[in-house]
């Protein structure tokens, strides 16, 4: 029992340090939603009336391969979210997390509690997205509701899993490297995703033309969902590996 | 209790710790000298489990830290610069750090501040602290969940004669609650005032002391 409110203190120690923080970058993401959708309908406030999930779609369509063009609303939304877990795991350094991990009392489930930290960061951005192209599609009249789809699932769901995919990523690799290197690593991996469509170059997955769902030559879901929680599961585990081991020395 | 046995630790081909064989017992007062980077703070990461040894072990209560356990289960430290969130107060800063063990009450926050110097009422943001009160807070965090092991890495910097004694107290008050106190802290005079035994370290190794 004592080991596990010492878990669920660390947990709530770790939300408490790195939420608040965040407010800024939420408060953004709010902001940019609306601008992205609009960007990617090329200002067409006129005929914006899309429903809801159509919406969430003009922010993560991204480009077709055969013709990838920058697409601007897509690539800060994505900067949004990965910075809002740049910084994670650890503070600045580990050496800033040294109490915390000495008071956690073990390095592996220090690792998962930052990783539950990840997770819910990268949540927070995403319901703070939906609810922002809601309250948009809401002040456009669209108000009337039908049953979701299949491809509304997809455009809603795959989304959010390939976020969770990258920050995870990124997380991992701020283990063994600086924090700021693996951010702008994720950089790199986005540009390049954006010209090249290939399954190795992991943000196509959330650039939906590139989806099967959508366009028969796109990335196989069956292909790309297996291989996101792979990459989850083995951005945990491999930072559990290197956690176990880090030695925690200052600057 | 803690035993070091044959610890060796190489970061980057450099060797920073060097055969350290050391046994060092609940209710004293242990001070480690030497001059900078002789290994002293290498030495407590170390006891800490902030670090893991190229060969050998440490020991805490039978338990050997990276196998059995990551951490000794109960330990306050001091290493390095303490470092807190700016913008929250100090009794704010040790009541978010209370929240993991959620051992110590309002009591025991009030009371560690107080003990250190520091006013629990302060309304005054970490960013606005002198080195003084960093320094004070930090050593507040160290001892508000009354540990049995305390790690005190240079606790002296930056204080004033006044707050000076108040570390003595507290020293004094932990080693009288049979807990083990390993300070290090580059003047002499102050560390064979405190201390029991005086380890002296030199390029990683242990010179002088009990092995």
């Amino acid at each position: 029992m004592k080991k596990f409110q010492r878990y669920f203190g660390s947990l709530k120690y770790s939300l408490k340090l790195f939420l608040p923080k965040k407010l800024p970058l939420f408060l953004t993401i709010a902001l940019a939603t609306v601008p992205a959708v609009l960007v990617e309908k090329n200002l067409d406030i006129i005929e914006s009336h899309n429903t809801f999930v159509q919406n969430v779609f003009w922010i993560f369509q991204g480009s077709l391969s055969i013709q990838p063009s920058v697409h601007i609303g897509w690539i800060f939304i994505h900067i949004l979210f990965l910075f809002s877990v740049c910084g994670l795991p650890a503070r600045k350094s580990f050496h800033d997390d040294s109490s915390s991990f000495m008071l956690t009392g073990n390095r592996v489930l220090w690792w998962l509690v930052r990783c539950l930290t990840v997770w819910v960061i990268v949540t927070v951005d995403y319901f703070v997205l939906l609810a922002s192209t809601f309250g948009y599609t809401i002040s456009q009249g669209k108000t009337e509701w039908t049953a979701l789809t299949r491809y509304d699932l997809v455009i809603l769901i795959i989304p959010y899993f390939a976020m969770l995919t990258y920050a995870f990523v990124q997380t991992a690799l701020s283990t063994v490297i600086n924090p700021a290197v693996s951010f702008l690593v994720m950089m790199i991996m986005m540009f390049a995703s954006n010209e090249i469509q290939s399954y190795l170059l992991i943000m196509n997955y959330s650039i939906l033309l590139r989806n099967d769902a959508f366009i028969s030559t796109g990335l196989k879901m069956g292909v790309i969902i297996p291989i996101m929680v792979g990459l989850i599961t083995l951005s945990i585990i491999i930072g559990a590996l290197v956690i176990r081991k880090k030695d925690i020395i200052g600057k | 209790m803690v035993e070091i046995k044959n610890y060796t630790k190489i970061i980057k081909g450099n060797t920073v710790l060097k055969n350290i064989n050391l046994t060092l017992e609940d209710g004293k007062v242990y001070g480690f000298s030497g001059i900078n980077a002789s290994g002293k703070t290498m030495l407590m990461r170390a006891i800490c489990g902030l670090i893991t040894p190229t060969e050998g072990e440490v020991i805490i209560d039978d338990q050997v830290l990276g196998k059995d356990i990551s951490f000794p289960p109960s330990v306050g430290g001091l290493i390095e610069s303490p470092l807190f969130i700016d913008s929250m107060t100090g009794y704010k800063n040790l009541e978010l750090l209370s929240t993991i063990k959620n051992i110590s009450g309002k009591e025991d926050i009030e009371n560690a501040l107080i003990e250190v110097g520091l006013d629990p009422r302060d309304k005054r943001k970490y960013r606005k602290f002198s080195l003084g009160m960093k320094q004070k807070l930090g050593i507040a965090a160290a001892i508000m969940e009354h540990p049995k092991l305390l790690i005190l890495d240079e606790p002296l910097n930056a204080l004033d004669v006044e707050a000076v004694q108040r570390v003595h107290n507290i020293v004094k008050r932990f080693k009288e609650g049979n807990a083990l106190v390993i300070l290090a802290c580059h003047a002499k005079e102050e560390l064979e005032a405190m201390c029991d035994e005086i380890i002296y370290i030199e390029n990683g190794a242990i010179v002088d002391g009990k092995a």
